[in-house]
Formats: C-alpha cells, structure tokens, sequence
C-alpha cells in the first residue's frame, strides 16, 4: 500500500473534512501507483495493450486492466464533479458498466495502437447513454438544462492532459530545428511574429517551418489517433 | 460599376466562400488536425482554467505522478491559483464535490479487485514512471538553448572513433595477410626500398650511386603496386597484365647474366609469388625457371 500523501498548498492545513478528502483520494491513487506510467501516457499505454495482445501475458494483462480501471474511474470521476446533479451512487455503476464493456469488446479491436483513445470513446458513449436515460427520471427544469450541455468532442475536460502529453511527445519526435518553433506556436501560443523575434529568423521562415510541423504532426500515430476519435 | 459586374461579383465570392467552407469543413484530416492541435494547447491555456478545474484537482492533489512534460503547466496553474481568490474557492467546490463522491462511492481499492480479480497485493507500487520521450522533464527553453544536440555528438563520437579504428584494422590485416604484399616488403626491406620513398635517404638527399641500381627493382615494385586494385581497403585484387609485365621484369632480372643487380633471394621469392597469383587467377604462364630448395633459399 502506498503512504498517504499530502494536499499541497492551502489545502493541507485545513479541517476534519479536508483530512477526510485526502483519505478518500488517496485510494484512487494508491491503485494508479501500481501503473508503471502515468494514466495521460496513452503511448504508453497502446504499446502495452498491443504486448498484451500479441502475447497474452498475465503481467500485460494486469497492466491493461489496472490503466483501463484507473482512466474509466478518473472518466467519470470528473464528469460527475462538473455535474452536479449526478448521484455519488450512481458512479461506481457506471465504472462498473463502462469497464465490463471494454473487457468485453477489447479483443475484436483492430488497430491495438489505439486502445487509449477506443476506451475514451467507449466512456464517452456510455456517458452520453446515461444522461439521456436518466433524463427520464429527473425534474423538467433539469432535463432542460441538462439538454443544453452536449458532450463536448474529445471530452477534453478529461482527456487534455493526455493530448497535451501527445503533443509534446510529437513535438519531441520532430527534428531539433523544428522543436523550438514548435513548443512556441503550439504549447506557449505565440505568433508567427514573436517567435521570429526570438529565433531570429524571418515570419516567412517561420511560417516555413510551421508548415512543416504540421505536415509532420499529421504523420504522427498518436496525434493521428486522437483525430479520428475526436471526429469519429 | 455595372450592375451585371456587382452581381457576378457577388456570384463569385459566394462560390469562393462556399468552396472555402467545405475545403475547412470538420471531416478534413487537415482541419482535424488542426482542430487537434488547438485542444491539445488548452491544458497550457489559462482561459480553460474553468473547464479544466475538476481533472486539475485532480492531478495537483498529487504533483509526483503525472507526466513530467506536464509540471510547467501545472506550476503556471499553482501561480495563478495563488494569485486568483475566485480559483481558490473554485478548486475547495470541486474538492467538496470529490469528497461527497467518493465518501459515498465504494472504496476504490476494493471495487477494483472486484471488478478486475487482480489483488493489489500481487501489484508492486511503482516509484519510477516510465515516461515517453516528450514528458522528460526538458523545457522548452533548455531545448531551444540546444544542450540536446553537443550531447548527442558526445555520444555519437566513440562509436565514430570505434568504426574508423575497426575499419583501419581491417584494412591493414587484410594487406597484411596477403602473400604478394609480404614478399613486396621484404623484397623492400633487403634492398632498402619503400614504395613512395624510392631512392630517397630519410634526409630527403638522392642516392645517386644506387640510381642505376634501382630503376629495375623499383620498376617491378612500381608494377605490382599499380596491379593491386581493392574496394576501400577490402576485397584486394590483381590486375592480371601489370602482374605479368612484373613477372616478366623479375625474370629479366633473375635470368639476365648483365644485369646490373643480380637476382636477391627476396627477388626470387616475389617471383614465385608473383608467378603463383597469376596461376591461381588462371593465367597459365611457365613454371618459375628455378627451385628455391636446390638453390638453398
């Protein structure tokens, strides 16, 4: 079992109920210390996934399952903060739901290099499953209000982190002279003109390269992969 | 302007605007890309500190196991907590709507040995995260800077240095061991000949005494030299006709009565071997005109 670990900042000094908190989440956590990388690394995770289902190992089939159960918690979990109006006991339903059928169905999947984004969908799907039943069960008021929230693409209240994760590692992958111009445009948003400034080249150049990223983040398996789940 | 230019005018930019449309619609790969590349940019972006409040909770609860790519954004976010009371009070809501989940949630640890049948205790605590090569914990700036690239020529060197040297190796074993070159070097070294220094002392000065001495040994060196053919130092090779005439020129000097500088026993030797390359390549010439044994070599 993993030592339970301190809220950082404000947090940490606090009442009986912020000692409560971090109790309750460090659980969550205790489970995700198991995984050998972090729930965002969905690389990672498509390389373990694809050993597992070419060798079927039990160690490989831990690790899928331990990922799979902490993405799908980690899923809901936040979407059930956001909303509101969910009931605490519907959770570990859903997580139950949602797991049983990615266990069920993992097998028939073709590309193994697209596990991570495949579970994302399939959490998004039943999500959207529950919302519109439990519709029936609720207030008008909050039919109303809850038809008005559509599940975002790419549920990035959830997933930015790990396409963050995605980004940079396509950024890592480009060739040296490229990756400044990169981190600059598309993780620190500068324009064309600032980083001409800071690399000292020409906008034109700078354009030049853009171009070239994006030609090249294009070819990228995992960026790709989050593309077509976005758009599916 | 005429009225039929204005309304093809308009005709036009309708068209341009449609076609427009549909080249950025939602389906292009290009688009999508795009698009993807936007979102990618919101974990960094401090407008989407709202949407994003829940899933930050969640990973600045605890800072050591998220991605280390991901630590400079989630600093800018602690400084800007910091700064912004309204995110503070913000971040306690979604903490209290944590706490009232999973208070009233199964325990975590639990439901997953349910639902998985793995027990926890067969799974060891991973204290080291594996992480991909764009989470590694490198700023941009450091990047940018370039210690990345010295590094790699760092390393790159010794394997440089190992392939030069194994290919000198190679190169001078495989001259070595050929028998032609062994018996050109002794030929060399009892009539203190080298091949590119011919008829020089080490001083630089000519000999003129050995002058009329040495052309013909000279020459015949001179010809096995030019015969060699190799690719890069490997697969060396004869050329069959300058092996001939250097066959020919070592039996002038062998058989000739006049001849200035009689035939060594290192002059013989290369005969054999000269006229023993040119039998092996299928160049059927006469058997050398002596016997190294009857002549006590």
């Amino acid at each position: 079992m993993s030592s339970p670990r301190k809220i950082r900042g404000f947090v940490s000094s606090g009442s009986n109920l912020l000692m409560s908190y971090q109790n309750e989440l460090t659980s969550l956590e205790s489970v995700a210390a198991r995984l050998p990388f972090a729930i965002d690394e969905s690389h990672l995770v498509n390389e373990t996934f694809a050993a597992y289902m070419h060798g079927d190992r039990l160690e490989d089939k831990r690790l899928v399952d331990l990922w799979t159960y902490c993405y799908v918690r980690r899923y809901f979990l936040i979407k059930f903060i956001k909303e509101t109006r969910f009931r605490a006991s519907e959770l570990d339903h859903l997580v139950e739901r949602t797991y049983r059928k990615v266990e069920r169905s993992r097998h028939a999947i073709k590309q193994h290099d697209r596990y991570a984004q495949w579970v994302s969908v399939v959490c998004r799907n039943t999500f959207i499953n529950f919302v519109a039943r439990r519709k029936q069960i609720i207030a008008l008021k909050e039919h109303h209000d809850i038809a008005e929230q559509p599940v975002k693409m790419g549920d990035v209240e959830v997933n930015a982190a790990a396409l963050h994760v995605s980004l940079l590692n396509a950024i890592a992958h480009l060739p040296a002279f490229l990756q400044a111009t990169a981190r600059m445009r598309f993780v620190e948003n500068l324009s064309n003109e600032e980083i001409a400034r800071i690399v000292g080249k020409r906008p034109a150049t700078v354009r030049a390269y853009i171009h070239k990223i994006c030609t090249r983040f294009r070819q990228d398996k995992d960026l790709k992969a989050w593309a077509a789940h976005i758009y599916k | 302007m005429s009225l039929f230019r204005l309304r093809w005018m308009r005709y036009l930019k309708k068209v341009r605007s449609a076609r427009a449309t549909r080249a950025a619609g939602p389906g292009t790969p290009w688009t999508a890309m795009m698009r993807l590349l936007r979102l990618s940019r919101l974990f960094t972006d401090p407008k989407a500190d709202a949407e994003l409040m829940p899933l930050r909770t969640l990973l600045r609860h605890d800072m050591a196991d998220i991605p280390e790519g991901l630590l400079a954004a989630m600093e800018r976010f602690e400084n800007r907590v910091a700064r912004n009371p309204q995110k503070t009070q913000d971040i306690r809501m979604c903490q209290e709507r944590m706490l009232e989940l999973t208070t009233a949630s199964m325990n975590t640890e639990a439901h997953f040995e349910k639902l998985t049948g793995h027990l926890l205790a067969d799974m060891p605590v991973q204290s080291q995260k594996k992480s991909s090569a764009g989470t590694r914990g490198l700023q941009w700036q450091e990047r940018h800077a370039g210690p990345r690239a010295p590094r790699r020529r760092l390393r790159a060197r010794p394997v440089m240095v190992t392939c030069v040297a194994m290919i000198c190796v190679l190169m001078v074993a495989s001259h070595d061991t050929d028998p032609l070159s062994l018996a050109v070097a002794e030929v060399a070294a009892s009539e203190s000949l080298f091949l590119g220094g011919l008829g020089q002392t080490t001083r630089g000065a000519s000999l003129p005494r050995r002058e009329q001495r040495i052309p013909t040994a000279r020459m015949v060196l001179e010809h096995i030299d030019e015969a060699r053919t190799s690719i890069l130092g490997f697969h060396t090779g004869y050329e069959l006709s300058r092996l001939q005439e250097a066959a020919d020129l070592i039996d002038e000097i062998n058989s000739s009565a006049t001849a200035l500088e009689p035939g060594s026993a290192a002059m013989y030797r290369l005969h054999v071997e000269v006229l023993n390359l040119l039998q092996e390549r299928g160049n059927t010439v006469a058997t050398p005109p002596f016997n190294l044994e009857e002549d006590g070599g």
